[in-house]
């Protein structure tokens, strides 16, 4: 841990909401592509990014400085992202035998709205994979995290980790040839911002 | 393409290969345009990836956070959590014990009409007399 930061955790131990601030405004966009990325730009979100902080700060008199700060507030972020999504498993389990019209609906609606733009499709496809493989993605390619510090925010062998991550991408490759050519004929040939990432991506249209 | 050569591709981009492995790979890139291709659409994909993350929270997020840990009650510390989770536990054997009572003045109640002035003392006749007729050696 830096002196900087150390002096910053201090300060804010003591009760200076003003360190304390200053923690969130450095952290906040590691936080939160940590969560959007595993969970999906949806109305939770904000919700799971407040409680990272919260819970950081409840244990701000444990922490004792082992790993980076950012490392333990994407850890906590982790988390409480994985539990949002059980949680979301579990309610999607007791709603579809009641409302699968409804929630289909909804879910092509959004896709449709995301799947609009290049970036979109990105994001989906990440969506689309598994949890398991989502979150070595996400600490890795969009945190920039090494494979070790993955491995050790997971508590996963070096091994598994980088397993993972060439299944991922294998994955999140197909997942995302599938939504291209998904798309309608005149959408894939009208938008230049999709066949300029078509191009980019090196996907096949 | 060699299932082997894709999963060499894959972990050199996030570590490093051994020597014997590398030259494999350096080999087959060479050999394969094939090999080049897919190369390059997985470096691709790992550049749109992080270009398509969102990286930040709606506006206001700072005073968010601070506005919640102001309303949000204090945390006990863990001497306070032992305690509650002893008094729940008491108060959990508590009813069960009230309940197991109700059920046997209940079922004495049904099965003499009524209890005891023994019973409700817990002094038998039985325990008495066996004191009594205790033999002096």
């Amino acid at each position: 841990m830096n002196p900087n930061e150390n002096g910053v955790i201090e300060r804010a131990r003591r009760g200076d909401e003003e360190a304390f601030r200053e923690i969130i405004r450095q952290h906040e966009h590691q936080v939160a592509a940590t969560v959007i990325g595993i969970l999906g730009n949806g109305p939770e979100v904000d919700d799971i990014g407040q409680e990272t902080f919260v819970q950081f700060y409840r244990s701000l008199s444990r922490f004792r400085g082992d790993s980076r700060l950012g490392t333990y507030l994407t850890r906590i972020a982790i988390n409480l992202s994985l539990n949002e999504l059980r949680r979301r498993k579990r309610l999607a389990q007791f709603l579809e035998p009641v409302l699968p019209g409804n929630a289909n609906s909804v879910r092509s609606q959004k896709e449709r709205e995301s799947s609009a733009d290049a970036k979109g499709l990105v994001r989906r496809g990440l969506q689309s994979l598994p949890p398991e493989f989502r979150t070595v993605v996400v600490l890795r390619l969009i945190n920039g995290y090494s494979t070790r510090e993955t491995a050790d925010i997971l508590h996963l062998p070096q091994g598994t980790v980088l397993s993972r991550l060439a299944r991922g991408q294998a994955k999140l490759k197909e997942i995302i040839d599938g939504l291209n050519s998904q798309k309608p004929y005149e959408e894939r040939n009208g938008e230049k911002s999709l066949e300029a990432t078509v191009s980019v991506a090196g996907f096949r249209s | 393409m060699e299932k082997r050569v894709l999963k060499l591709l894959y972990r050199s981009l996030d570590s490093a290969l051994k020597e014997r492995d590398r030259r494999k790979l350096d080999s087959a890139l060479t050999e394969s345009k094939e090999l080049r291709q897919c190369r390059d659409e997985i470096l691709s994909l790992r550049r749109a990836v992080p270009e398509g993350a969102d990286r930040s929270f709606r506006a206001g997020f700072e005073d968010r956070v601070m506005s919640r840990l102001r309303s949000a009650p204090e945390v006990p510390n863990r001497l306070e959590i032992l305690a509650e989770s002893y008094r729940w536990i008491l108060h959990r054997l508590a009813a069960v014990s009230v309940f197991v009572l109700i059920i046997l003045i209940a079922a004495v109640l049904l099965q003499d009409g009524m209890i005891p002035k023994d019973a409700v003392f817990y002094v038998s006749d039985t325990t008495i007399s066996g004191i009594l007729q205790v033999p002096v050696l």
